[in-house]
């Protein structure tokens, strides 16, 4: 399914990319930033995401609240969200009220406030969904893996950061991060909905063009050391049950690997959703559901695979179930892994992998939102572009491909092994992890 | 008001010889399908004896059918690209799927093949009953899970199905057995009991008979049975309970009563007075002052869960330990505020104008539009019920919302659960 795409280029350097989908009378507006942990240095971790939160906190023009009763007012929704890659912020309205939206993200983009009073408020909600996610397990062993895994490059470190920089960090350690990121020459918008392309360039132009250029963001140098042998982390914590993650350092999403590895993890454990809402394929004729979870030795498996800047990681990820030794489930990943990387999978495998990903690329572009978030972080990551290119990419995937990329990913030597083992004492170990944080 | 998707003239709406009632809508924009359905069946009619059983039976009606076994289900679905599920509330069964178009026909088929014909095998049947004891352990650990289930049982009498969460208790679970499966999907799956629901790129008679082929057949004997929550008895005094977790760092912590019934008169003026209360933008006033102001949690929002019986009334909030007795002061002084004096007219006005306003978002994807249909057929709120809406909501006055909040938020008395560290 093409789609008409604008690309446009401001003299400041905002990129614009507008997407008219006229099947509803509604528009989505996002600002995605180039900067999210992945730009972050110890000592300020953590700094991404707190800045976010900072950008409801008012400007001069746009006092604190004045964003909410304003998309309120307008039968809007906002968010925004921060992620290892980018910051995203959202407006969707009713598409006669979609310039509110523009009013927003330009004043923001350069002039929220950072008043110390409302800095040091927002830090015990930081710190308080930091310890909401401590409270589960999941939490704890990824975010060991991740630190485990990547020693050098900065996605060792959680979205949320780590406590004691959420503890002493600055009002004007936020101030300095917002002021290098947050540029037109940094950032792109990204429109979908109900609107005419001319007249929403005009817009743009008029609400974001007199924004001055930044200096050049810094770029993230850190790359990660090849991978010399196997490394594993015990996490012994109270819990319900134990748990497994190994973690695979595998391909960038602009490299030529990518849509091999794509397919491969979906021949493992199903094609995972691409909208902004989730879903996915159940998964539950792929290898690793049988081999664990019908065999009785997990109650839940999966093999997750996300477009990332730099080169993130395969993690195969599995519920023990209770009363099995996490070993047994162990050996059985690892045998189902060695086994796709020394046979080929077959034709009917891959074309399940084809349809499933058909499947959810048709119900992720249902709606404007879906849109507007796929277009976004897919240009982040890597391209736009890739929003069009998608299906044959994996459409071109042959079993060659598949087989070669395990083989090239998934060894001993590249991987990080985590286990979860419930322990009787209450003593909490310092661990981190990856995903989106609101 | 001439765009939006669901009125009298773009809805089909039939009822077909057996009973079922089909609502489709025809959506040419993305080339799928979403399937929405509901059984008035559910966990209500779960004893203390037998708590899990509406949800294990539901759950394993996937397990195995007269035409698939689970593993040539999971196959046809992993092959298409299709998803299916099929699972118990309390108050209604649920089942829903997505499919590419040119598969509509197979999803029917499934759905039909699994509704009408499951057979219960005794092996993949014990795997998922070992699934579900794990579920339920995991969510024993969780502590948001354990909050609101600790909740409901000091909120609502043992006598009601509220009570209890549908998934049931370990020790209930594991004594249910294939027989009583078996008995419960021939008692209350029926498709006098059954709607479905239609959103795609599919005409609307093209659907319904494609519809009537895969379901027609399905006959009902005898009448089903009574459908009804009981009503819920006000608490009398403040009950509490704290559970304790190891390995903790953050308590969560639900405080409330029981709310009204979605068809109650009472329901508008309540649920804008509870949008103003805790949801309106950043978590409304709640969030205003005890996540905003005071700093005290990361999450704090209320909800009102009005459905056929009157659900609770709560709200719910993510605390640090040291700050608990200051978070729920501060919760139970905005209670007090909502019920002292009528909100001001700019709060009112700011409410009605998104609730109107953002209809249209609601309603701009397939799943948008089946969701908002089940409900208005489920509440026997009429086609022509977006239509009413603006005004209804227009209708409603400060003094309606005192009044209704007066009613309901009980200040005095409420139930308040806690689960969080073990040195709470």
């Amino acid at each position: 399914m093409p789609q008409e795409i604008h690309e446009e280029h401001l003299d400041n350097g905002l990129m614009v990319l507008l997407a008219p989908v006229r099947t509803a009378p509604v528009a989505t507006f996002w600002v995605w930033y180039r900067v999210g942990s992945r730009n972050e240095v110890p000592g300020i971790t953590g700094v991404s995401h707190w800045v976010e939160h900072m950008m409801f906190k008012g400007t001069p023009t746009l006092k604190k609240g004045e964003i909410m009763h304003l998309v309120n007012r307008n039968g809007g929704v906002d968010n925004a969200f921060t992620w290892t890659d980018f910051t995203a912020y959202f407006e969707t309205f009713p598409s006669d009220r979609i310039d509110l939206a523009l009013r927003i993200e330009s004043d923001r983009m350069v002039n929220s406030l950072f008043d110390p009073d409302e800095v040091a408020s927002e830090r015990t909600v930081i710190i308080s969904e930091r310890e909401g996610a401590e409270n589960d397990p999941h939490f704890w062993l990824a975010e060991e893996v991740g630190a485990t895994a990547f020693k050098v490059h900065p996605y060792h470190h959680d979205t949320v950061g780590w406590k004691t920089d959420l503890e002493t960090m600055t009002r004007d350690d936020l101030y300095r991060h917002y002021k290098t990121f947050y540029a037109p020459n940094n950032a792109v918008i990204v429109a979908a909905g109900d609107f005419d392309v001319n007249e929403m360039l005009g817009k743009i132009r008029q609400s974001f063009g007199s924004i001055p250029r930044g200096a050049d963001a810094p770029q993230v140098k850190s790359v990660e050391p090849p991978q010399e042998g196997e490394r594993r982390v015990l996490l012994r914590r109270p819990g319900p049950t134990s748990y497994f993650h190994a973690a695979y350092h595998g391909p960038k999403s602009s490299d030529p690997d990518f849509f091999p590895v794509f397919v491969l993890a979906g021949v493992l454990a199903g094609v995972g959703g691409m909208s902004f809402s989730g879903g996915g394929s159940p998964g539950r004729s792929s290898r690793l559901y049988r081999a664990l979870v019908e065999s009785g030795l997990a109650t839940g498996v999966d093999c997750g695979f996300r477009p990332t800047i730099d080169p993130g990681t395969i993690d195969v990820t599995a519920t023990v179930r209770p009363g099995v030794a996490v070993e047994k489930v162990e050996r059985a990943i690892f045998a189902e892994l060695e086994k796709i990387a020394s046979k080929p999978v077959t034709d009917a495998e891959l074309a399940k992998v084809h349809k499933q990903a058909r499947s959810q690329f048709v119900y992720a572009s249902d709606g404007v939102m879906n849109r507007g978030y796929w277009l976004g972080e897919l240009e982040i990551v890597a391209s736009y572009k890739m929003y069009d290119a998608f299906l044959d990419g994996i459409a071109n995937v042959t079993k060659a491909d598949v087989q070669r990329v395990a083989a090239k990913y998934l060894t001993e030597t590249n991987r990080t092994v985590g286990w979860f083992v419930p322990s009787g004492n209450g003593k909490a170990r310092r661990a981190a992890g990856k995903r989106a944080r609101r | 008001m001439t765009t939006l998707p669901i009125t009298p003239e773009t809805i089909t709406r039939v009822t077909l010889d057996n009973g079922i009632v089909v609502l489709v809508k025809d959506n040419p924009n993305n080339p799928s399908v979403t399937l929405r359905g509901r059984l008035r069946a559910g966990g209500l009619y779960d004893t203390d004896k037998t708590s899990g059983l509406a949800y294990l039976a539901t759950a394993a009606l996937q397990r195995g059918t007269r035409k698939r076994t689970f593993q040539k289900l999971n196959e046809e679905l992993d092959r298409t690209g299709m998803s299916f599920g099929v699972g118990a509330g309390m108050e209604t069964i649920w089942f829903s799927g997505k499919a590419l178009i040119e598969d509509f026909d197979r999803l029917l088929d499934l759905t039909a093949d699994v509704l009408t014909h499951p057979t219960f095998p005794r092996v993949e049947t014990e795997k998922l009953r070992a699934e579900i004891l794990a579920d339920l352990r995991e969510a024993d650990d969780d502590t948001q899970h354990v909050a609101y289930r600790e909740f409901r049982a000091l909120c609502y009498p043992a006598s009601h199905p509220y009570h209890r969460l549908s998934d049931g208790r370990a020790e209930t679970v594991k004594r249910l057995t294939l027989a009583q499966l078996a008995d419960f999907h021939a008692r209350y799956f029926r498709p006098d009991v059954t709607t479905l629901v239609v959103v795609g790129d599919i005409r609307a008679n093209q659907a319904i008979e494609k519809i009537e082929r895969a379901l027609g057949k399905w006959k009902a004997r005898g009448k089903p049975a009574e459908h009804r929550i009981p009503d819920a008895p006000l608490p009398k005094q403040i009950v509490q309970k704290k559970t304790p977790l190891a390995g903790k760092t953050q308590a969560d912590v639900v405080i409330g009563y029981p709310g009204l019934r979605r068809t109650d008169p009472d329901f508008y003026a309540l649920s804008l007075g509870e949008l103003i209360f805790g949801r309106l933008g950043l978590y409304g006033r709640l969030g205003a002052n005890v996540r905003d102001k005071q700093g005290l949690a990361y999450y704090v929002y209320s909800g009102v869960e009005a459905n056929l019986g009157a659900g609770p009334w709560a709200v719910h909030a993510g605390v640090n330990p040291k700050n608990l007795d200051r978070a729920i002061e501060g919760i139970v002084a905005e209670v007090k505020r909502l019920r002292a004096e009528p909100v001001t007219s700019d709060e009112l006005s700011e409410a009605k104008d998104f609730v109107t306003g953002s209809l249209a978002l609601r309603l701009e994807t397939n799943e948008g539009v089946a969701g908002t249909l089940g409900d208005i057929e489920l509440f026997d709120l009429g086609l022509d019920y977006l239509q009413r809406y603006p005004n209804i909501i227009r209708a409603i006055t400060a003094e309606q919302i005192l009044a209704a909040t007066q009613k309901y938020a009980q200040i005095e008395n409420y139930a308040l659960s806690i689960a969080g560290p073990v040195d709470l």
